[in-house]
């Protein structure tokens, strides 16, 4: 049965709260650094969220079209740990015990770790089959920024 | 319980592996990349009451009984007093690349379970990658059997103290051989998948020494196994078969299968489990059916664990039963159940302390049964 009843003052009160204190969530989570997505220029492969995870997660080896994927990691610190919960939705703890079942079974190996932004826009723009993470506003033309 | 058993010994295949691994790392010292890791935990546990009968196993001339075995693979029993011993080890992995699809890896765990220190080789194998999906192993691994098998050791990497025995504690925990893993994308999901063959003869077997001192050597001889894991997202599934043909020896003389019915008697095991991991809510659970008819009895065993992640505390109820049949699998001779509360909080990205209380009741299904409270706590590391 459809609700006829017209809104009342509270309802419309409290809804609009809810939309301030949405709002408010999203313009938190813009005023942190936002990460972008990089491979090498020459990198046509089509790639989702989903794919990046399990490259970076080592599931796969290999971007949609078949190339060899050579994911870069960064050391330990704000950019890792943003990319870590917003692309692969896992906090530092989970990443770490999903790699220790990795390391302690013969399975995949962690991603080489760089040292930051620079070291991993370089290493991306020279290698054709990397791919990594920067932060939104160090990327450069040298790479092809496929997510952002 | 488990009337059956073993320790591990390096296979000649093993031995082929690590002569390889020394040569290349000899030969190629200049090219070889060496990365080394490894984890450990500091466990302490006690019985803290205790019901029933007494049925003399974990054996009571060695163990100040009544106990609770912790871990029946590694011979781990816990008393009414207060102790290190059965769970704590440490375990050191070495992993030399000689390019980037061709490596060796070594691991050694010590630990002094059932009553003894001692540091064994679990993993000493080669590996190459064939092509980016597709890698081949020979040597020593640890089995795979059940989902947590090849890394119970690594306490860090689950929210147990220790993975449920209910299911897990079966006499040989690792194999010689080789093996070929898919790994991969398939249709959105990220699939994984081993076939395996080898074999694995222990001596001393821990598992039989909760049975007597007399020491036991158990092998499993013609093994093969294949698994396949699925994962998307939260959600990951897995499959496994082994099957092997066994046989145990006291002081030389065979024990199982009755000498006058061959040398060997089959087993298969079979595991399915799922894992849900969404958002801050932890599901576990594996199903597992091992048939050893008709020369020994037989068993199917379950779990299902449920936990809720609040920032760095892991909250989780586990509840797990084995169920042992007769050898044509006909009958319920007995039923073991185990439920445990733990609590896990990660003390850092490689550090974590546990908290757990177990509940244990073997139910001999004749108006007797044997009830155990356990307690424990753990510090667990990754480096």
């Amino acid at each position: 049965m459809m609700n006829t009843r017209p809104l009342t003052p509270s309802f419309t009160r409290s809804r609009s709260l809810l939309l301030m204190a949405l709002a408010s969530l999203a313009l938190a989570g813009a005023a942190q650094a936002d990460i972008a997505v990089i491979v090498h220029p020459s990198n046509a492969a089509a790639l989702d969220e989903e794919q990046i995870s399990k490259i970076f997660l080592g599931q796969t080896k290999t971007f949609a079209g078949g190339g060899e994927a050579v994911p870069v990691d960064q050391k330990e610190g704000a950019t890792r740990e943003d990319f870590g919960n917003k692309v692969l939705k896992k906090n530092p703890s989970q990443l770490k015990a999903l790699w220790a079942r990795q390391i302690f079974t013969g399975g995949a190996k962690p991603p080489r770790e760089l040292g930051g932004d620079d070291e991993v826009l370089k290493f991306v723009a020279s290698t054709p089959g990397a791919i990594g993470y920067v932060d939104a506003g160090k990327a450069n033309s040298s790479v092809k920024v496929i997510k952002r | 319980m488990r009337k059956d058993n073993a320790r591990s010994s390096l296979s000649q295949i093993s031995r082929i592996a690590l002569a390889v691994g020394a040569l290349c790392a000899s030969g190629l010292s200049q090219a070889v990349d060496f990365s080394y890791s490894g984890f450990g935990n500091i466990t302490a546990g006690k019985v803290i009451s205790a019901g029933g009968i007494d049925i003399g196993y974990p054996d009571g001339t060695q163990w100040n009984c009544p106990c609770l075995i912790a871990d029946f693979s590694h011979g781990s029993v816990y008393e009414q007093k207060w102790s290190l011993a059965p769970e704590s080890r440490v375990g050191l992995q070495g992993n030399w690349s000689f390019t980037s699809d061709l490596s060796f890896t070594a691991q050694a765990v010590a630990r002094h379970a059932a009553q003894k220190a001692r540091a064994d080789i679990e993993w000493a194998y080669l590996s190459y990658n064939l092509t980016p999906q597709l890698t081949v192993q020979l040597g020593r691994k640890r089995l795979p059997l059940f989902f947590y098998s090849d890394y119970q050791d690594v306490s860090y990497a689950y929210s147990w103290v220790r993975v449920p025995p209910d299911v897990y504690g079966w006499a040989v925990v690792n194999y010689n051989g080789a093996n070929l893993t898919y790994r991969g994308d398939v249709a959105g999901w990220a699939v994984k998948s081993t076939v395996y063959a080898g074999k694995e003869h222990t001596k001393k077997n821990p598992i039989a020494k909760l049975e007597t001192a007399d020491p036991s050597d158990i092998n499993w001889d013609s093994m093969w196994g294949v698994d396949l894991e699925i994962n998307r997202d939260w959600f990951t599934a897995r499959l496994a078969l082994n099957k092997s043909k066994q046989q145990q020896f006291r002081g030389g003389v065979q024990t199982s299968p009755d000498p006058a019915t061959g040398s060997h008697s089959p087993q298969t095991f079979a595991a399915l489990s799922f894992v849900i991991d969404k958002d801050n809510w932890l599901l576990r659970s594996e199903l597992s059916y091992i048939d050893r008819s008709p020369a020994r009895g037989s068993y199917r065993g379950r779990m299902i664990g449920a936990g809720y992640r609040i920032d760095k505390f892991t909250p989780m109820v586990t509840v797990s039963q084995l169920k042992a049949y007769n050898s044509a699998f006909t009958t319920l001779v007995e039923k073991d159940a185990m439920t445990s509360f733990s609590l896990r909080y990660d003390l850092s990205d490689t550090s974590s302390i546990k908290a757990q209380y177990d509940r244990s009741r073997w139910d001999l299904l004749d108006g007797n049964d044997v009830r155990r409270k356990l307690v424990t706590v753990s510090y667990d590391f990754v480096f």
